[in-house]
């Protein structure tokens, strides 16, 4: 009986690791995916000029550009279930009143797959948070951002004066 | 004193009984062994995915980095979407780091076919991306990818891909992204797109096909029609 109870409770740990390990992969692939979409995105803004560049401000989470599409259909999302926003910040370092600096962060924000609830915080059932029963009910948005910081006449402080 | 009786000495179980623990037993065994084995392949497929995670970002890493301090392109050969040349200021001179998809099958065979980098012959692995740094000396390679995958047969699963400042392709914009076939000076930006798999399907290790698409990475240093 003792035998018995050993063997249950140690598969049940390691289809758990299983499903838990294969979600963190997942995760992995979904961040780098990320972080590429965020590096085209920036270097984008890099080859406008400095009067070109977008005004202070944020654009709310939009579609991401299409040649990602089918490297998210194969990370198991859902091209409405991942967005980007961009928020754009002036910086006056010489006190002149004029924007020297410009701060562009981009967020790249997404749901675990299989959800659409935006959640912070994992939800669902006890027994949908241990992951041993249909994981993806669990709603989570995961978001990766990345800024970066472009000058009117390059990025040293000591030329802007 | 009483005698204990022979006959219950000697009992045991009937021969129904024994067959029926026999199968239980047999059912339970295969059911434990059929679990390690489900296991043991879901935990194998997934560390053949982590090594493709891997390979794929060590790639996106070094190509950022070198197209992002490249000074330009190499025109000969011409970029083509299996071919990416790109020279790179170091503090001695330049250097010229080829990135070459071999996109031919493997057999048994042939492995690896020799491809000339500025000169020197270098063995391709096929299937495989490798980067090779020429210093005008000497050339190193080191191979990037080892599993892309050919999801469609008939065209190949890894592609560079070429802009110009405004962002319009090189290529016709759909697969295989046939690129220009001659040098274009407008050349701004690239992207690479590739596809990975690994694992073999026969005993349930083979991972899913690993689809990666880089941003597209500008060519900073490099002047406008240059």
């Amino acid at each position: 009986m003792m035998a018995s109870v050993i063997l249950v409770v140690g598969f049940m740990g390691m289809i758990t690791a299983l499903t838990i390990s294969s979600e963190m992969l997942a995760t992995a692939r979904r961040q780098t995916l990320a972080a590429q979409i965020i590096i085209g995105e920036i270097d984008k803004l890099r080859l406008q000029t400095w009067a070109n560049l977008p005004a202070a401000g944020t654009i709310p989470p939009s579609p991401v550009s299409a040649e990602f599409m089918d490297a998210i259909t194969a990370c198991g999302l859902a091209s409405s279930n991942i967005s980007v926003s961009r928020t754009i910040t002036d910086l006056d370092v010489s006190g002149d009143n004029v924007t020297d600096f410009k701060v562009v962060t981009f967020t790249v924000q997404w749901n675990k797959s299989g959800t659409s609830t935006t959640t912070a915080t994992p939800e669902g059932s006890w027994l949908d948070k241990l992951a041993f029963y249909h994981p993806s009910s669990v709603s989570r948005t995961y978001t990766r951002s990345m800024s970066t910081m472009m000058g009117r006449f390059g990025l040293n402080p000591s030329i802007q004066r | 004193m009483r005698r204990p009786d022979a006959l219950s000495l000697t009992a045991g179980f009937t021969l129904v009984e024994l067959l029926i623990g026999a199968a239980l037993s047999a059912t339970i065994m295969a059911a434990v062994l059929s679990g390690y084995i489900y296991l043991g392949r879901g935990f194998g497929r997934l560390v053949n995915q982590q090594a493709l995670e891997t390979e794929s970002r060590r790639t996106l890493a070094y190509l950022a980095q070198d197209v992002q301090a490249a000074s330009g392109l190499n025109n000969t050969p011409s970029p083509s979407n299996s071919r990416l040349d790109l020279l790179i200021l170091t503090a001695t001179g330049t250097n010229i780091v080829t990135y070459y998809y071999n996109g031919n099958a493997p057999t048994s065979i042939t492995e690896s076919d020799d491809v000339s980098v500025n000169g020197t012959t270098v063995k391709m692995k096929r299937q495989c991306l490798t980067r090779c740094v020429y210093n005008y000396a000497i050339v190193t390679s080191q191979i990037l990818l080892r599993n892309i995958t050919d999801r469609d047969a008939s065209t190949t699963d890894l592609y560079f891909r070429y802009y110009d400042a405004s962002g319009v392709a090189y290529d016709n914009g759909s697969p295989p992204f046939t690129t220009i076939t001659s040098y274009s000076r407008g050349i701004k930006a690239v992207s690479l797109q590739f596809s990975l798999q690994t694992g073999a399907a026969g005993n349930g290790t083979q991972t899913p096909v690993h689809q990666v698409t880089s941003g597209r990475l500008t060519l900073r240093n490099k002047n406008y029609l240059q």
